[in-house]
């Protein structure tokens, strides 16, 4: 038994080193260090961007796909060159960005006394019988987030439409 | 004992991508798919470099650093484990479009076509944008008359990588055409020659838009504010168009003397406006009060009256101009530490101007202003008070200065990155010193400048003043922004001219404290190149700490063909033709051919230009030059002498500081004179072919504002000629050259300008006397005016000048503007020349003097001056009449 135990071991043995060998042997494949993913005009999305996005978004949402944090980081950037515009030089993206949403979007939205008291009324059983001037500020700024929503993506859909994208995903897509 | 070797070789197996990871020093970068630009720059972007381990974030920003050159389409880097330490980077470029070719486009315009087809030459074949070009192309095709026009658009790769040929496929299908044209509302007759329309042409609606823009402008110069032309329809060959000019419009104007009618309609607002309304005349009657009040109408009355016709509309202007009154005086009663003078400046009325309500309206503001920047910070200003007088009106403005406010410290608060001692400095104001706004906000800039020179980005500095009584302690309060450094700088838009060309003009070094006036410098460097008809430079933030530059171009063209006809009292008829290119191989080095040709000389020059001289800021120069001239005696028009000169010129010049230069060229000439008449011989050199060889140092300074036209400055040089044997001239001599000019503003509009200038040479060796072409002649219109050219000096017994190895030469102009185009010029001139170094004699110089008159061109002052002999000697013109482009010096 033991000699047959012996034989197996060195059969095994062999066959270990031999896969090693092989497999050592065998050429890796070429490692991509880093690559465009895609590109808005003349700025890169590179692949290093999209996973590190995506790593922080998908703990939030698991469901996100790396395909719609592609999109938010194109969203992103048509954006940010258009701030560029109106605020040159170097700085803080997320600062610029606010400053760009104020002037270029919030500036122009006002919420008319009328739309805040018709939400009231509408949705009186959510306020718990909070009296309308406790809740109008409330209300208003809730209706003011929407509307600047809503302009921001018309404002994105316009920047895109006249940017050049192009978007690189690998065969088969992003996964 | 089985485990062991599994898990061993497990182990080995699950670290092999680990290995293949791990960070292995470049030994080589292979790039792949690069066209446009070097490998060098790309790596240089990329930010990767042989020896050094990769740094996979400063990858990252390098890719997106080299995607701001803005010609990549991808750009990927990997490694092979098979290789390890060799690095592969793949691009690809945007295609270019190399042209564009219209197919089926028939009758319809190429103008038309190319306008409306966004894809261009030269720019960027964007792929996704060819169905939208497609459609914008069909609605232009369609509107021009072919509604079932059928676009497709096709491309095809050019013979280079990344250039692409477009072909735009158009089915016209079939026309509408104009069988008729009514016209509603007006005669037809009226309209339709306007409408660049008639029947039988294609419905085209672009022309027909233009037409009725036309004839609606038509019908405003008829004086119809409003005029409606249109909506137009178009069904089975006719073509029904609306006119309706509307009202007219009559505008009287009357009382009106000083200012014409034409002048005052101008500032009319009913045509803008397209309606006449009593707002509007009103409008229109304040405009005329605001430009009699400028003119100094200050007493200006217009009285306006719209009236209503059953066709037009009347407005009528009822002007009593009054009379112009002018500034008698102003008075600033109270006003004691500053001088009254000194506060006339500052406002904006001034004693002798004609008087504006308008203008004054601001002026106590400004006094008060004034007094609190000098530290009269109680100061009050009341008035003005206005009173007519015969004379004009009488200013007043009643002053209150109050106490003078004085610096009792100056503190430093915040500053932990720049010693405050050295801040404090920068302030330049000390306990004692007179407050002062002025000052302080100028320390204010000055400290933040400081911090802006040395990288501090966003630093801010704020002044707190602490008063106590009349005294104040400043306070500046400084909040230290992070430091930032230059990172790499990008270079965008450069298609011809090298990369290298414009890096070499940068002034900042990787890694230094960011400094955003640098960038303004360097924007200045690389207009004054003149290969760029755009240039503009941006920081963008880079790795870490660094700001990178990025210098967008736009290049200029870098041909030019240049040609002139003059003429000239001396040459008689002249001109020139150049041929110029600015940027051989890329490289910013000019090369240009000039034919210059007149009565007396014909000449050719082939010159060369090279900014940096193996690599070194020195410019380099260098030219051929064939030249056939004929010397003759103004006064006779006898040939002296002809002259054949070919010659080598090369050469570094270099700026040492702003405004010192120094140069240094070797000359090589061969020269053949012949014909010469016999008495103008000195030596033997002055006949037959001479080889001269020489080197010639030179420095200059030149501090004046404008070297075409200076008015104030110093231009002074030095040059030294030295002919010898020793460079196989045939000759030897020494000549120099001195000169040193100065300009001056006396006071408005005059300028002195004052020139002096020697020349002093002499033979050695074999050489006596210095050949004929080398020897010093004065007299005509760039020395001493008055002398016909080269006539001042030793003569022949026959009169012939033969000029001298001496000069002195001085020039006194009083300039003076007469208008901002027109100047005249009165001027006194001296100088003589002598045989030797050892006959001068400054008893002994000729003086002239003249007026001339200057008209100013964007080449320079157009020159006319005449020159009268102040000592005429016998048998000499009383003076001579000379033309010219340019100050004489």
């Amino acid at each position: 038994m033991g000699s047959c135990t012996s034989a197996l071991d060195r059969h095994s043995s062999f066959f270990l080193i031999l896969v090693f060998l092989l497999a050592a042997a065998a050429p890796l494949r070429a490692e991509v260090i880093d690559r465009t993913v895609a590109f808005v005009n003349d700025d890169a999305i590179l692949l290093s961007d999209l996973d590190n996005a995506y790593q922080k978004t998908h703990a939030i949402d698991p469901s996100i796909t790396k395909d719609d944090v592609l999109q938010t980081l194109i969203n992103r950037k048509v954006l940010l060159q258009d701030a560029q515009k109106f605020f040159p030089g170097p700085q803080d993206e997320d600062l610029l960005l606010k400053e760009y949403i104020d002037l270029k979007v919030r500036a122009y939205i006002r919420v008319p006394e009328q739309e805040v008291r018709a939400y009231y009324d509408r949705n009186k059983a959510k306020f718990d019988g909070l009296p309308y001037e406790k809740a109008r500020d409330q209300i208003e700024t809730l209706l003011e987030e929407r509307e600047v929503n809503r302009k921001l993506a018309s404002q994105i859909a316009d920047l895109r439409a006249r940017a050049w994208i192009k978007v690189f995903p690998p065969p088969g897509g992003f996964k | 004992m089985t485990r062991r070797p599994v898990f061993l070789a497990l182990c080995f197996l699950l670290a092999l991508p680990a290995l293949a990871r791990a960070e292995i020093p470049i030994k080589r970068i292979d790039v792949e798919g690069l066209r446009s630009i070097k490998k060098s720059e790309l790596i240089y972007l990329l930010c990767l470099s042989n020896a050094a381990s990769i740094d996979r974030v400063k990858l990252s920003y390098g890719i997106k650093r080299a995607f701001k050159k803005g010609i990549f389409d991808y750009i990927e880097v990997d490694q092979d484990p098979n290789q390890p330490g060799v690095i592969r980077v793949v691009v690809r470029e945007h295609d270019v479009i190399d042209e564009v070719r219209f197919k089926g486009g028939g009758d319809i315009s190429g103008k038309l076509l190319r306008n409306n087809f966004i894809l261009k030459p030269e720019g960027f074949m964007r792929y996704g944008l060819i169905d939208q070009a497609a459609r914008t192309l069909k609605e232009a095709v369609s509107r021009a008359g072919y509604p079932d026009a059928k676009v497709s658009v096709s491309t095809e790769k050019g013979k280079t990588p990344y250039r692409v040929k477009v072909t735009v496929h158009i089915d016209r299908g079939k026309p509408l055409i104009v069988k008729h044209i009514t016209v509603i509302g007006r005669p037809a007759d009226e309209v339709t020659g306007y409408l660049r329309l008639s029947p039988g042409d294609v419905f085209n609606q672009s022309d027909l838009a233009r037409g009725m823009e036309e004839l609606g402008n038509h019908y405003r110069k008829k004086g119809y504010y409003d005029p409606i032309v249109g909506p137009y329809a178009f069904s089975a060959g006719e073509l029904y168009i609306k006119v309706d000019p509307g009202r007219k419009l009559f505008v009287k104007i009357s009382g009106n003397s000083n200012i014409s009618r034409k002048k005052l309609k101008k500032l009319l607002p009913f045509m803008e406006a397209g309606d006449v309304r009593d707002d509007l005349v009103e409008e229109a009657a304040q405009r005329m009060r605001t430009l009699y009040h400028e003119q100094g109408y200050a007493g200006v009355q217009i009285a306006s009256v719209l009236k209503t016709e059953p066709d037009a509309e009347v407005v009528n202007f009822y002007i009593n101009e009054g009379r112009r009154v002018a500034v008698a005086s102003v008075h600033m009663p109270g006003a004691s530490t500053v001088p009254e003078k000194k506060l006339e400046e500052i406002i904006a009325l001034e004693k002798g101007s004609v008087y504006s309500p308008e203008r004054i309206a601001d002026d106590a503001g400004r006094i008060k202003s004034f007094y609190q920047s000098l530290g009269y910070l109680d100061a009050a200003v009341s008035g003005p008070e206005v009173v007519s007088t015969p004379k004009g009106m009488e200013v007043s403005f009643q002053i209150k200065e109050g106490s003078r406010y004085h610096v009792a410290g100056v503190r430093v608060e915040g500053a932990g990155r720049i010693p405050a001692g050295e801040i404090t400095n920068a302030i330049g104001i000390k306990a004692g010193d007179p407050y002062n706004d002025v000052d302080i906000a100028n320390a204010r800039y000055r400290v933040l400048d400081m911090y802006s020179a040395r990288g501090f980005y966003n630093s801010a500095v704020d002044v707190r003043r602490e008063f106590s009584g009349s005294n104040a302690t400043l306070v500046f309060k400084i909040t230290e922004g992070p430091q930032r450094f230059f990172g790499k700088s990008i270079i965008v838009g450069n298609k011809k001219t090298k990369t290298g060309v414009i890096e070499r003009e940068l002034e900042h070094r990787e890694g230094q404290p960011f400094n955003q006036k640098v960038l303004m410098t360097e924007m200045q460097k690389l207009y004054e190149l003149g290969l760029f008809s755009e240039v503009n430079v941006e920081a963008v933030k880079g790795y870490g700490a660094h700001f990178d530059t990025v210098y967008r171009v736009r290049e200029a063209k870098a041909g030019a063909v240049e040609f002139g006809l003059g003429y000239g009292e001396f040459e008689k008829e002249r001109g020139f033709v150049s041929l110029s290119y600015g940027n051989l191989f890329g490289e910013d080095r000019k090369g240009s051919v000039r034919f210059e040709f007149s009565s007396l000389e014909d000449r050719e020059i082939l010159q060369y230009d090279e900014p940096w001289f193996l690599g070194y800021n020195v410019p380099f120069r260098a030219f051929l030059l064939r030249e056939d001239r004929e010397e003759k005696n103004i006064d006779t028009d006898e040939i002296l002498y002809k002259l054949r000169r070919y010659s080598v010129n090369a050469g570094v010049e270099k700026k040492l500081t702003d405004r010192v230069k120094g140069e240094f060229y070797y000359e090589f000439s061969l020269v053949n004179t012949y014909n010469v008449k016999p008495d103008v011989v000195l030596t033997r050199e002055d006949v037959g072919t001479l080889a001269i060889s020489a080197v010639r140092p030179a420095i200059e300074y030149d501090s004046r504002d404008n070297p075409f036209d200076p008015k104030k400055g110093v231009f002074a040089g030095v040059s030294f000629k030295l002919a010898s044997s020793a460079f196989l001239s045939e000759t030897n001599f020494g000549k120099l050259i001195a000169q040193v000019s100065t300009y001056h503003r006396l006071f408005k509009p005059f300028v002195l300008a004052l020139r002096a200038e020697t020349g002093l040479a002499q033979g050695y060796g074999q050489t006596n006397e210095l050949p004929i072409v080398e020897r010093f002649f004065l007299g005509g219109r760039n020395t001493v005016r008055g002398y016909a050219q080269d006539t001042l000096g030793p003569k022949t017994p026959a009169g012939d000048p033969i000029g001298g190895n001496a000069f002195l030469l001085g020039n006194v102009e009083v300039r003076t503007a007469l208008t901002k185009s027109l100047g005249l010029v009165n001027f006194v001139d001296m100088g003589n020349v002598w045989l030797k170094i050892g006959d001068m004699n400054p008893g002994d110089l000729r003086y002239t003097t003249g007026i001339g008159f200057r008209y100013q061109t964007p080449v320079g002052p157009i020159r006319v001056d005449y020159g009268i002999k102040l000592n005429r000697q016998p048998g000499e013109s009383s003076g001579e009449l000379h033309f010219s482009i340019g100050q004489a010096f």
